[in-house]
């Protein structure tokens, strides 16, 4: 007869980004995995979600000269609807919610939506500008245990910060927010894009944003419209700020990656998050305005799991990219399906901005600029790759040759999809954008991934898959 | 139960219910609770997590006898493993005896 044993030590997990304990390991070692990995970890080892973005609200109350959004055209799901949508989130095994928009705090329904989210046990977030967030809103947020609210905060400087918003006597709004989220013990992070008009002060935004007991996260990246408007890109910081900001000591970087395997998924998209659009519209990312489904066309898992183009998306690797695989700046690449898309038309070729990071990042991290050589002899001021290692810290700018445009309709004449329900003849049918199936229909993994529904866990079944009872009941962290 | 044998606070007729200030998923058999108050993850075992399910407020006793219904255990092995591990989440935050006030 088997013993439950004693209770294991507690592991103090953090939920952030800070390091996680590890149990198992020798005292003096801490896991350098956040908690947050460890749960994605788990997640994808099951083959399910763990986060979900849902952009509840289309329409903002700012006006940010930067942002990449065109909201009023999209329209909003109703109460129900949302509340339908996180059900089946939840069911589907998604721990980590949050709301958005637009801005999230316009609904009148959005403390009831943040109330229901809880009911279901997720761990909430909200981004927010922070105009609505007034102190009976705070104080209702602390006691719905919101896990953290985001505020977008520009510049500590009153001046600058109205003026990125566009929106008079907006600072002092998001400042008396951050003080009443804090009063009501709410975890706030005060975050803010890097552009040219701020990057200068960001020293000084750092100190000014602990003073308030907040979190801060900086972004160096600003993307196009989701329109396809480059204009907020103009706005982004040159090379000696980005070097100056990935130099900083207070920035924590992670260790360069001397390898980065050609069968990895280049990012996260249609695999950890699931991002909902507010009319419910499902789609790859934040970024990439190609439909993947839609959360009222039957059930979500059968969407999340069976909706082709999300297969194919998710069944893409470097290998899969012509130019990128080829490219011995791989390791330092942060390349982005829809900046692609947006920039040369095709989702997988290389790109100049992304090119370009890649040039600052392999800078940054090895301390030395990478000298460029064109077969051409010409020098081009936004060198494109691949990028063939020549030498010590010298690279050589390969051309590459034109992709075939595919077949149209080949991106859903690929290997069979799951059976799932036939969409509802309600709904209106979700228009697939003939370039994006042209960019995932040419790939060798067009076969999809090899996520499947896990199956479902029934009462009764004993603890453990093999029917034995573990010798420890207590909490661990893998 | 000898004076050698460890002890726990917390005993049969305790109840003991879920804080309503984590949250919670059941991933790959194992319950992922996150402590709000603590920002803290906490990943339970298989045995574990079946114990957190059936923290809804019945006495102690009654987990006890539903894990040796479900587990080959004896029942006083059992009780003392529950009656400790129902003090861990107590601890941590993640559980609330009923009729204390939650942190």
């Amino acid at each position: 007869m088997k013993s439950l044993g004693s209770s294991s030590p507690v592991a103090a997990s953090p939920a952030s980004a800070s390091p996680v304990p590890e149990v198992a390991a020798p005292a003096p070692y801490r896991s350098k995995r956040s908690a947050a990995l460890v749960i994605e970890g788990r997640a994808a080892a099951a083959g399910v979600p763990f986060s979900a973005m849902l952009e509840i609200a289309d329409r903002c109350n700012e006006a940010c000269i930067h942002c990449y959004q065109v909201q009023g055209q999209k329209g909003e799901l109703e109460t129900e609807q949302w509340e339908r949508v996180m059900r089946e989130l939840a069911e589907l095994g998604v721990m980590f919610l949050t709301f958005s928009g637009g801005e999230a705090t316009l609904r009148k329904d959005f403390l009831h939506l943040v109330a229901y989210a809880r009911r279901l046990r997720f761990a909430v977030r909200i981004f927010t500008n922070g105009l609505n967030v007034d102190a009976a809103m705070a104080a209702e947020l602390g006691r719905q245990s919101v896990q953290e609210v985001q505020i977008s905060l520009y510049s500590h400087r009153a001046e600058l910060h109205d003026r990125v918003t566009r929106v008079p006597g907006s600072f002092e709004r998001v400042v008396a927010a951050a003080q009443h989220l804090r009063a009501a013990s709410v975890k706030v992070l005060l975050k803010s894009p890097l552009m040219s008009l701020n990057a200068p002060e960001y020293g000084e935004y750092v100190a000014f944003v602990t003073s308030l007991g907040c979190d801060y996260t900086l972004d160096p990246k600003l993307n196009p419209r989701e329109n396809g408007d480059p204009a907020p890109t103009a706005l982004s910081i040159d090379r000696r700020s980005y070097l100056a900001l990935r130099r900083d000591t207070r920035f924590a970087t992670p260790p360069v990656r001397r390898e980065r395997s050609l069968d990895a998924p280049p990012c996260s998209a249609c695999r950890g998050n699931v991002h909902v659009e507010p009319n419910g519209e499902l789609r790859p990312c934040t970024q990439w305005s190609i439909p993947t489904g839609h959360v009222l066309a039957g059930d979500l898992r059968d969407t999340w799991y069976g909706d082709a183009t999300a297969r194919r998306i998710r069944g893409l690797t470097w290998n899969d990219l012509p130019g990128c695989r080829v490219c011995d700046l791989r390791p330092h690449c942060q390349r982005c399906f829809a900046d692609a898309e947006r920039a040369v038309g095709d989702a997988l070729a290389p790109y100049a901005r992304a090119c370009q990071n890649a040039l600052w990042k392999y800078e940054a991290e090895l301390g030395v600029q990478p000298e460029l050589d064109s077969p051409s002899g010409l020098c081009d001021s936004q060198p494109v790759g691949p990028f063939r290692q020549a030498g010590e810290h010298r690279f050589i700018v390969e051309s590459v040759a034109p992709l075939e445009p595919a077949a149209p309709g080949a991106l859903l004449s690929g290997p069979a999809r799951p059976s799932g329900p036939p969409p509802d003849p309600s709904q209106p049918p979700l228009s697939r954008p003939t370039l994006s199936q042209s960019l995932v229909s040419l790939r060798r993994h067009a076969g999809g991934p090899s996520l499947t529904p896990p199956p479902l866990r029934r009462r009764g079944d004993s603890a453990e898959p093999d029917g034995q009872v573990r010798p420890r009941v207590g909490t661990t962290v893998a | 139960m000898t004076s050698n044998e460890p002890r726990t606070q917390l005993s049969g007729p305790t109840r003991v219910v879920q804080n309503e200030r984590t949250a919670c998923r059941v991933i790959g058999g194992k319950a992922v609770v996150i402590t709000i108050d603590h920002n803290q993850v906490h990943v339970l075992n298989g045995v574990g997590t079946r114990v957190w399910e059936l923290a809804d407020g019945r006495p102690l006793d009654a987990i006890v006898d539903a894990i040796v219904d479900e587990f080959e255990v004896e029942r006083a092995q059992a009780a003392l493993d529950v009656c400790q591990f129902a003090e861990r989440l107590v601890a941590i935050g993640a559980a609330r005896v009923e009729g204390e006030r939650p942190e």
